[in-house]
């Protein structure tokens, strides 16, 4: 099976400080991905580079070559807006708009031109149920998204993402704000979300990489390590600092 | 030994603190008890005014003071229609050069233009007067074709240079400080730049642009000078009353031209301070509603 996403000798430093080095990996199409690795290893640079959203960060330079369904999303005409559109991303405070629960469901939809009433109804309510947000919020949905707890404005974050029917989402570290029961519905959530899209979530938490994904990649200073099914990484890690970092002898 | 020197120099360091916080202390409260004095004594004089004319100052529509008739409407009428049309142009201007400068204009251009806008509102009003006199009010003419440049609208050209630079520069502040979460977020579901500023970044900074526009107003209504010299200073509501193209006479302008020349005491001098209780009314309550505006401006409001 062709690779959703394929990442060629990517190269990517933050003014003079080289972050990613040469490293090359392919992404299953509908498969969670874990990438772990110790804090400033990485795992989020990668993250960004995947929508684009590196860019965004000043000084930021990329080399190499990223690919999307076999196309290069750096080529200069590639458009921007749809890039993100179909790759999502949830990011690691939860940051809802300040806008009511239903208008921040709706905001992504509405951007990519979606205007009908009626159709937007429809996306917010499904997006809702998908991350099981919808009893909670249905009698008031013209709420602030404030008004929720930080558990709930991430789920609302993730229906957010789904709205515009992303082909892949990103999670940088979705869980590190949130308490064990929130953590348990979202990581059941990115099982699930699994077999519908590609999903590629960063984590520090090696636990929570075991439990959630099909594939993990273990990222060392700005190098890949290991990478391979879940399962066989954890049981029988090859490289030495792969089995150091699962048995928690440093991170 | 050495812990009593220690024990000494801490206690005059104390000593010395208290003098400082004293002094300070008193020239802080003696700024609130200036305000105080002032309004009070705005208000005392206005009295007599107030109490003889009742509201017949506040809405009689003839100002003749030198036949004795005290009818303020006109001069309130004036500073309004002025002001508002001041706003009018400032806002677009304004709001449109704060969008610019906080989000297209790359952050060293916009160290120096910043300022640079900011420098308008150091210019002395006088300078706007003349060039509301020398050039504003012919181009009006010209432009018209009527026989008088002064008027309103002249006025609230003039009037629109002076306030937009705190439009520009506390809009500006208000936007910058609209959270890098929410545009990060808008960003990734692939809106474009335009459609974060309109969807998400205005709507947050909206109280705060409110206020801008209010304070701007706030300082328009107490121009005086420059107002005073491309208004015309006629005392009439135009007719019709929207026409921006009649001359008109304001509060400012009016204490400004009488002051001198009133006799202490008399009823003419009263109704002046009446004029300026007027006028602190006004500045008073959209002063208040700025600041009740800026409270709600951008906060972290998320709590992790």
């Amino acid at each position: 099976m062709d690779p959703k996403i394929e990442v060629r000798e990517l190269n990517v430093w933050y003014g003079n400080h080289h972050v990613l080095k040469d490293l090359s990996i392919k992404i299953p199409e509908r498969r969670v991905l874990a990438i772990i690795g110790p804090s400033g290893c990485g795992k989020s640079t990668l993250l960004m580079t995947l929508n684009r959203m590196i860019e965004l960060v000043e000084g930021a330079r990329v080399e190499g070559r990223c690919l999307l369904d076999g196309v290069d999303i750096y080529n200069p005409g590639i458009p921007l807006t749809e890039l993100r559109r179909r790759v999502g991303m949830v990011f690691q405070k939860p940051n809802p708009l300040p806008k009511s629960i239903y208008e921040n469901v709706a905001y992504g939809p509405k951007v990519h031109g979606v205007k009908d009433r009626r159709k937007l109804d429809e996306i917010v309510e499904n997006c809702l149920k998908v991350v099981g947000l919808w009893d909670e919020v249905k009698d008031r949905l013209n709420k602030s998204a404030f008004e929720l707890s930080v558990g709930q404005q991430q789920r609302l974050c993730i229906a957010r993402a789904l709205a515009v029917k992303p082909e892949v989402l990103l999670m940088d570290e979705p869980c590190s704000a949130l308490d064990p029961m929130n953590t348990r519905i979202i990581e059941k959530l990115i099982c699930s979300l699994g077999r519908e899209l590609t999903v590629v979530v960063v984590t520090h938490n090696i636990q929570q990489a075991a439990r959630v994904s099909d594939f993990t990649a273990f990222i060392y200073l700005g190098r890949l390590v290991e990478y391979g099914p879940t399962d066989r990484l954890f049981e029988s890690p090859v490289n030495r600092l792969t089995r150091d970092y699962i048995s928690g002898e440093f991170g | 030994m050495e812990e009593t020197l220690k024990s000494f120099d801490f206690l005059k360091s104390l000593r010395r603190m208290d003098w400082v916080k004293l002094i300070l202390m008193t020239i802080a409260s003696l700024s609130i008890v200036i305000v105080l004095l002032i309004a009070l004594f705005t208000i005392s004089e206005s009295i007599p005014a107030f109490s003889s004319l009742g509201l017949d100052l506040l809405l009689g529509d003839r100002w003749a003071p030198y036949y004795g008739r005290y009818g303020a409407a006109p001069l309130v009428y004036g500073s309004l229609i002025v002001v508002f049309g001041a706003v009018l142009i400032a806002v677009p201007l304004g709001v449109l050069s704060a969008i610019s400068l906080a989000e297209y204009m790359p952050r060293k251009l916009g160290e120096v233009v910043k300022p640079m806008i900011e420098l308008l509102a150091a210019i002395p009003s006088i300078i706007y007067g003349f060039l509301g006199m020398v050039f504003i009010a012919p181009a009006i003419t010209k432009l018209f074709g009527i026989s008088l440049g002064r008027t309103a609208l002249t006025g609230s050209i003039v009037l629109s240079m002076m306030i937009t630079p705190t439009i520009v520069s506390i809009s500006s502040e208000v936007i910058s400080s609209v959270p890098r979460e929410y545009r990060m977020a808008a960003i990734a579901l692939g809106a474009t730049k335009w459609q974060v500023i309109r969807g998400v970044v205005i709507p947050t900074a909206l109280p705060g642009i409110a206020a801008s526009i209010l304070l701007a107003f706030g300082r328009a209504v107490g121009e005086t000078v420059a107002v005073l010299m491309s208004c015309g200073c006629v005392a009439k509501i135009p007719s019709p009353p929207w026409n921006l193209l009649d001359p008109v006479h304001t509060l400012t302008a009016a204490i400004a031209l009488d002051m001198g020349e009133v006799a202490m005491g008399s009823m003419h001098y009263h109704v002046l301070f009446g004029l300026g209780v007027i006028l602190f009314v006004i500045t008073f309550s959209v002063n208040t509603a700025a600041w009740l505006l800026m409270r709600r401006a951008p906060r972290r409001l998320i709590k992790v």
